[in-house]
């Protein structure tokens, strides 16, 4: 397997576009970035995209046979589809039938769902047409899952991706609106949560500000768009709380 | 050697895990009353790299911070020790915002020795001389001014401060907002 550059992505959600599985595979999870940002550090080595885990389970056979036809090999047991060149796929479900998490899909694909994810595609707006060609989480719904996930043993991964792309965003009002939408999905205490890990993400990387040498001073800068984007969050959500 | 690919079954097992662990974790920062209000606080990095640097004080403390009154604004244990007479380190540094030109001016006195940007820490573990730890700065932040002629931080951006330096202390937060005087504008 091979991490995966912007062009390799973008050009298999091109490639996949094309095909009958266009319309459903949208780009998300960390590779996701490399649909919205130009600048913001994906650090994967997958590529994850989103699927309706319950047309899975109705078209496995189907899914099965396009992902070989268009090269991939399945991975028994998983989600994960490789090809020959190394660039893995992973598919993560979502449903437009419920919001709880649970293993959908079929008995050979089978997909775990996400609660969050399945809220958050029910809301208009959450997917995007890529200029590229593809379909993507657009820079708000990316933001919102990057905010509310748990993986643990991502550390602060995609707090930081989350609060980058608050920052990037900073002078979209669209933007903005349309997070605050998303948020408004979620518990207060979800979201009370969601504000605490990603204060702790400026902390993780304050350190790293802190005790970088000079060959890293990169980690300066970005520490400062991460606090910018912890505060553009913090009154996104004052703002919402007044409304 | 490539590792194997976990199931669906034993990613989901490991999410399981990850959640009880996440909801044990945020009990554990919920169950400190000063949860909701410690929420709003960013994070300021003082020792940040580029801006921060040290100083070995090169005379006593007291001629510093004199030379230095109503130029510097005073932050972390010194703001505390000005305002309160009690610090929250073990380490008899001063720590505060300064311009360019005033740590240069000093340098140049003999104050303190030549400054560096490496080792930076506030709360060293192995005994060093005192040390001027400044932050460059060429506009002041938000601060208010002792009867004595001293500036220091206001108490919301000593917690940025002491946010961004030492992490989420609820401990040290809750003793300076009770030593911090009423009368100072926070």
């Amino acid at each position: 397997m091979r991490r995966p550059e912007r062009s390799d992505v973008l050009s298999l959600l091109r490639r996949l576009r094309s095909g009958p599985l266009g319309e459903r595979l949208i780009l998300a999870g960390s590779s996701g970035l490399y649909g919205v940002s130009e600048e913001i550090p994906a650090l994967t080595e997958d590529i994850d995209v989103l699927i309706d885990a319950d047309w899975v389970g109705a078209e496995e056979s189907f899914l099965l046979a396009e992902m070989a036809r268009l090269g991939f090999e399945h991975q028994r047991g998983t989600s994960t589809f490789e090809l020959a060149e190394g660039l893995s796929l992973d598919l993560v479900g979502y449903s437009r039938l419920d919001a709880v998490d649970r293993i959908g899909g079929g008995k050979t694909v089978p997909v775990m769902v996400f609660s969050d994810l399945s809220r958050i595609l029910s809301a208009h707006g959450s997917i995007i047409e890529l200029p590229t060609q593809g379909k993507a989480l657009s820079p708000a719904a990316l933001a919102a899952t990057k905010l509310l996930t748990v993986r643990l043993e991502k550390g602060s991964k995609d707090k930081i991706q989350a609060l980058l792309l608050i920052e990037e965003n900073a002078g979209d009002e669209d933007f903005q609106n349309d997070l605050s939408r998303l948020l408004d999905l979620f518990d207060p205490e979800q979201i009370k949560d969601a504000l605490s890990d990603a204060q702790m993400a400026c902390l993780a990387v304050s350190e790293d500000a802190a005790r970088a040498d000079i060959q890293s001073r990169g980690y300066a800068d970005m520490s400062q768009a991460i606090d910018q984007g912890f505060s553009l969050l913090k009154q996104l959500l004052r703002r919402r709380g007044s409304e | 050697m490539s590792e194997r690919l976990l199931t669906t079954e034993e990613r989901w097992r490991r999410y399981q895990r990850d959640l009880v662990a996440y909801r044990r974790r945020s009990m554990v920062r919920r169950s400190h009353p000063r949860f909701e209000h410690d929420l709003d606080i960013a994070p300021h990095v003082f020792l940040l790299r580029g801006k921060a640097s040290m100083a070995a004080l090169q005379q006593p403390e007291d001629t510093v911070l004199q030379t230095l009154r109503g130029r510097a604004v005073w932050t972390l244990d010194t703001a505390a020790r000005l305002v309160s007479g009690r610090g929250f380190l073990t380490s008899p540094d001063l720590t505060g915002y300064l311009s360019h030109a005033d740590l240069q001016e000093i340098v140049a006195q003999g104050l303190v020795g030549p400054p560096r940007q490496n080792e930076l820490s506030v709360d060293p573990v192995y005994k060093r001389p005192p040390m001027l730890i400044v932050h460059a700065a060429e506009e002041m932040p938000p601060h208010v001014e002792l009867p004595s002629g001293d500036r220091v931080v206001t108490l919301d951006h000593l917690f940025q401060d002491l946010m961004g330096t030492l992490g989420w202390r609820p401990d040290l937060m809750t003793r300076l907002e009770a030593t911090y005087p009423a009368g100072l504008p926070r």
